[in-house]
């Protein structure tokens, strides 16, 4: 995106804030319920530690979570698409895994890994896994019936065929289910860490630390840390986005129709 | 041209494919082709002229007879033989000079000796300017002609041909055609060709085959005594059409 094509929801979003300074200020809302832009601003430079900290905690075991479903999740898909016997006995599975609300089993991931950072990238990873081998195992798979054969007359092996050929044509398919990953690792991380807290009382990720910020009704911090949240996000997904445009961004049509607008 | 005195090049006996769902798609097919010779195969879609291209590809399985090309089994003639699909082909995340590269990839050749096979095979097809250009890049021609290059790169003695020109525009294909027919000229590959166009069938080969369907086989085989080398104006003489004109008929007779 140019920098002209930001000044617009740029100009939307400064308007977002003003109406709501005036909002609160005008109607002396309490702010345990909801403080005011300015006062969240203000709070951030005072605790930035605390913030900092819970920010690499929950990253940390966000990109742990994150990592760990990239790596596994294609490899998964690889194993998929060498072997249509594997694929039709676990496919399902991983496409039903997708449906299972994972705060469902957090429980037990609780009893078997403890409380702390592990149990929180085992949770991070659960709810990321399923789009990075769903996406992975389709690309792999979607090859040209011609492109194998090509393959095929040059006798080519089932490695050479799985790293000259379907790897590089479900990048772009792979690439997709990153970007799903890169979200979902994040709320996988938060959610993990209001069930798993923290192993030190009052020090933990974004997730405990919001848990302890409304027990103590500390509204403004809660923004604050919801701001960080975000922005913890964006920069998964925005990271993930750099990656493809490097990688596909050279010959695949999604990148390039951008490109020209 | 020649006419088989030679033992044939290629050798087709009997040829039977069968589904698994007990559909006969080739019947009884035998064919033969002398090295150097220019066959192409027309028949409707559906008569099975594709698959035995496969077949002779050995990428499809051969119920009952025989495939033989300079005495080999279709597999163990992979080494002599390049296929040309008819989508090009290309994969789209290696350059031009890199697609092109797949073949030698393929053939073992040691990387130090790929750039120069490369760039003679890419002058060859007048692609040398766009060589580091990616197929989205490329018109639909440049990129048949891309797949051309790589087919030609490792130096074949048999050229299967499944209808490569079938998507592009009368122009287009019509430059390609005589494009196609010089490179042979240069390097005298044997070559397979399918098509269901019948006036570039006539324009190209030595000799045509008449596929007939269910199941496929020979219905005629028409020779094409036409003089070499064939240019563009070839098209327009008497001679020409009138074999265009009889092929026509003989394949119109075919479907009554």
């Amino acid at each position: 995106m140019s920098t002209s094509s930001l000044r617009l929801p740029l100009l939307g979003f400064c308007a977002f804030l003003l109406l709501w300074q005036v909002i609160v200020t005008f109607f002396k809302v309490p702010d345990y319920l909801v403080p005011s832009p300015l006062q969240i601003a203000a709070l951030i430079p005072a605790r930035i530690d605390g913030l900092t900290s819970a920010f690499i905690i929950t990253g940390g075991e966000a990109l742990g979570g994150f990592l760990l479903s990239a790596v596994i999740g294609v490899a998964v898909g690889m194993f998929f698409s060498i072997s249509p016997l594997i694929r039709r006995c676990f496919y399902p599975y991983v496409v039903l895994l997708q449906t299972i609300p994972i705060i469902a089993i957090s429980p037990l991931i609780l009893l078997w890994l403890g409380n702390g950072s592990s149990s929180v990238l085992c949770i991070s990873f659960l709810i990321s896994v399923p789009a990075v081998i769903v996406n992975a195992t389709q690309g792999l798979i979607s090859v040209e019936i011609n492109l194998l054969n090509l393959f095929r007359m040059g006798n080519a092996t089932v490695p050479v065929i799985l790293f000259k050929l379907r790897l590089p044509h479900a990048l772009p398919h792979i690439f997709v289910g990153l970007k799903i990953a890169a979200g979902a690792s994040v709320v996988g991380a938060l959610v993990g860490e209001t069930f798993a807290g923290s192993s030190a009382l009052g020090a933990g990720g974004l997730g405990y630390s919001s848990i302890y910020a409304l027990s103590q009704l500390d509204t403004p911090y809660l923004f604050a840390l919801i701001l960080t949240s975000s922005l913890l996000g964006l920069l998964f997904f925005f990271a993930v986005a750099l990656l493809e445009r490097r990688m596909v961004g050279k010959w695949h049509e999604s990148i390039l129709g951008d490109r020209m607008e | 041209m020649p006419v088989s005195e030679n033992p044939s090049f290629i050798s087709i006996a009997n040829l039977c494919k069968e589904y698994p769902d007990h559909k006969q798609v080739i019947r009884d097919l035998s064919l033969d082709a002398a090295s150097g010779e220019f066959v192409s195969v027309l028949g409707a879609s559906g008569c099975g002229k594709s698959t035995l291209l496969k077949m002779i590809a050995g990428l499809s399985s051969i119920s009952g007879g025989s495939i033989h090309i300079d005495g080999m089994s279709p597999t163990n003639a992979r080494a002599i033989m390049s296929f040309v699909f008819q989508d090009p082909t290309l994969l789209p995340w290696r350059t031009v000079a890199d697609n092109v590269a797949l073949a030698l990839e393929f053939e073992g050749l040691a990387r130090p000796m790929r750039a120069a096979r490369i760039e003679s095979v890419l002058k060859l097809v007048g692609l040398s300017e766009v060589s580091s250009y990616y197929p989205r890049q490329l018109s639909g021609g440049m990129k048949m002609r891309v797949s051309i290059a790589r087919a030609l790169a490792t130096t074949p003695r048999l050229l299967l041909m499944d209808e490569p020109f079938g998507a592009l525009d009368e122009m287009t294909r019509n430059r390609l055609n005589e494009e196609l027919l010089a490179l042979k000229d240069q390097q005298g590959w044997t070559t397979l060709f399918v098509t269901h166009s019948i006036s570039e069938a006539v324009f190209l080969s030595d000799r045509i085959i008449l596929m007939g369907d269910n199941p496929g086989r020979v219905r005629e085989e028409i020779a094409v005594p036409l003089p070499v080398p064939r240019i563009a104006e070839l098209r327009g003489e008497p001679a020409f059409l009138s074999l265009v004109g009889r092929v026509s008929r003989a394949q119109a007779a075919l479907h009554r």
